[in-house]
């Protein structure tokens, strides 16, 4: 079955013939994570870094900033029996979608958000797809934990 | 050869910033006095170029480094003790990063002298807004770039 | 086996980044040790047996270039692996270094995953 996350979202899944997907990553990130011990998968799609900006909507829509999604994409997955030090990590997303400086930089601050995020969390990258001027599509396969990322025509594993 | 420019130096914080500090910053529009002490970070440069390059912010933003870098908050104790010397080794490294640049493919070595740092004065400020310095914001603080061919900063 | 490590680096601030970020990959902190600069690090090198040195080239006092010198002149020192962590700019120095003895090198800004992986490409060639 096909899930998708939408934009300011999060959904994680056990099931294994699951494939987790999201569309029109641009400014915006994508995070998966995958537990291969456990089986559990995650992916969250957010479009700011961080909830101090507006903490009254990131308690409303958590999954729209870096921090708070990604503890709710944690939450979920240890709920699941997923374990901090076995995750893999794949990002992907961040780019320059605007031709004005301010709403280009927005791609930029969601990338250094959520590596720094994933740096405090004592954890490493494995992969990452960041930056340019294409939008991005990610798909999260729960059976295996590979990720495939579609840009512009072209089609990267992870 | 590259042209030594403040914006490369500008570009190379920027990398270095967002490289090794998870810290994303543009190029600032407000250029008022910052609130609280200055430090003022310079490294000079000698060998097939000469010259040196000057970075001006407040002391808060090496604490923030510190913070981004070690996981302590802040406002922490170990943030204040280390500010100085994590904008000395900013400016290590991003001098480091705009000579890369420059020297890329020529002949002959540069040498970097290690970080000198003092107190800047408020009363500079309006001279090194007048200066052609860049101005860079990020994590709300501002902080301006100098570079120079030739001459070393006093 | 890599179990004890020293940094070396005239800047404390990066000293802990490194720290922190070989705690990460695994290395315990109680076998990660410190010098401000290469005469300190010799002295550590002669009280501690230690299996990667980590080094900056430049710093006041003994640098990471003549610190690699002394040990490899010394029997007991010179088959320990240096990487140099440097924010140097001449690419050509990159081949005199190994020239020199030393077994990778690092260049700053780094990210913890590059670091990570010169890391492990070296550790794993030491045993290989």
């Amino acid at each position: 079955m096909t899930i998708t996350v939408n934009v300011s979202d999060v959904r994680t899944s056990k099931q294994l013939d699951d494939i987790i997907v999201t569309h029109s990553l641009g400014s915006c990130v994508g995070v998966c994570l995958y537990d291969p011990v456990a089986n559990v998968a995650g992916m969250l799609h957010y479009q700011l870094p961080s909830a101090s900006i507006d903490a009254s909507k990131a308690a409303e829509r958590p999954a729209m900033y870096a921090d708070t999604g990604m503890e709710l994409l944690m939450k979920e997955m240890f709920a699941q029996g997923a374990q901090k030090q076995r995750l893999k990590v794949i990002v992907a997303g961040g780019a320059s979608m605007m031709d004005d400086l301010a709403s280009s930089s927005i791609g930029r601050r969601n990338q250094a958000a959520i590596r720094k995020i994933i740096f405090q969390q004592g954890l490493f990258i494995h992969t990452q797809d960041l930056g340019g001027t294409m939008p991005r599509t990610v798909y999260l396969n729960v059976s295996t934990g590979e990720v495939t990322i579609k840009s512009g025509g072209t089609v990267k594993a992870a | 050869m590259l042209e030594l420019s403040n914006s490369l130096l500008e570009a190379s914080l920027s990398r270095a910033l967002e490289v090794m500090a998870f810290i994303s910053g543009m190029p600032a529009e407000q250029l008022a006095l910052p609130e609280g002490p200055l430090l003022a970070t310079q490294i000079q440069y000698s060998g097939a170029i000469s010259g040196g390059i000057q970075l001006v912010c407040p002391l808060r933003f090496g604490a923030i480094l510190v913070s981004n870098l070690l996981g302590c908050a802040e406002d922490s104790p170990e943030a204040a003790r280390r500010a100085c010397d994590a904008l000395g080794e900013l400016a290590n490294i991003t001098c480091g990063a705009m000579l890369r640049e420059i020297v890329a493919g020529e002949p002959g070595l540069v040498e970097m002298s290690t970080p000198t740092q003092k107190t800047f004065a408020p009363q500079g400020w309006p001279a090194l807004v007048d200066s052609g310095a860049c101005f860079f914001e990020a994590e709300g603080c501002l902080i301006a770039c100098l570079c120079s061919i030739g001459k070393q900063f006093a | 086996m890599i179990q004890n490590i020293l940094v070396v680096d005239d800047s404390e601030t990066t000293r802990a980044f490194v720290r922190r970020v070989l705690g990460m990959c695994g290395f315990e902190n109680d076998h990660i040790f410190e010098a401000g600069d290469g005469s300190a690090a010799l002295g550590i090198l002669s009280a501690q047996p230690i299996d990667l040195v980590l080094a900056d080239l430049h710093m006041p006092g003994m640098g990471g270039l003549e610190m690699t010198r002394h040990m490899l002149i010394q029997p007991r020192l010179r088959e320990i692996p240096v990487v140099i962590i440097s924010a140097d700019p001449n690419a050509v120095r990159m081949e005199d270094l190994r020239k020199q003895g030393v077994k990778g090198y690092i260049s700053k800004p780094f990210t913890p995953e590059a670091f990570r992986s010169t890391i492990t490409e070296i550790t794993g060639a030491i045993h290989a």
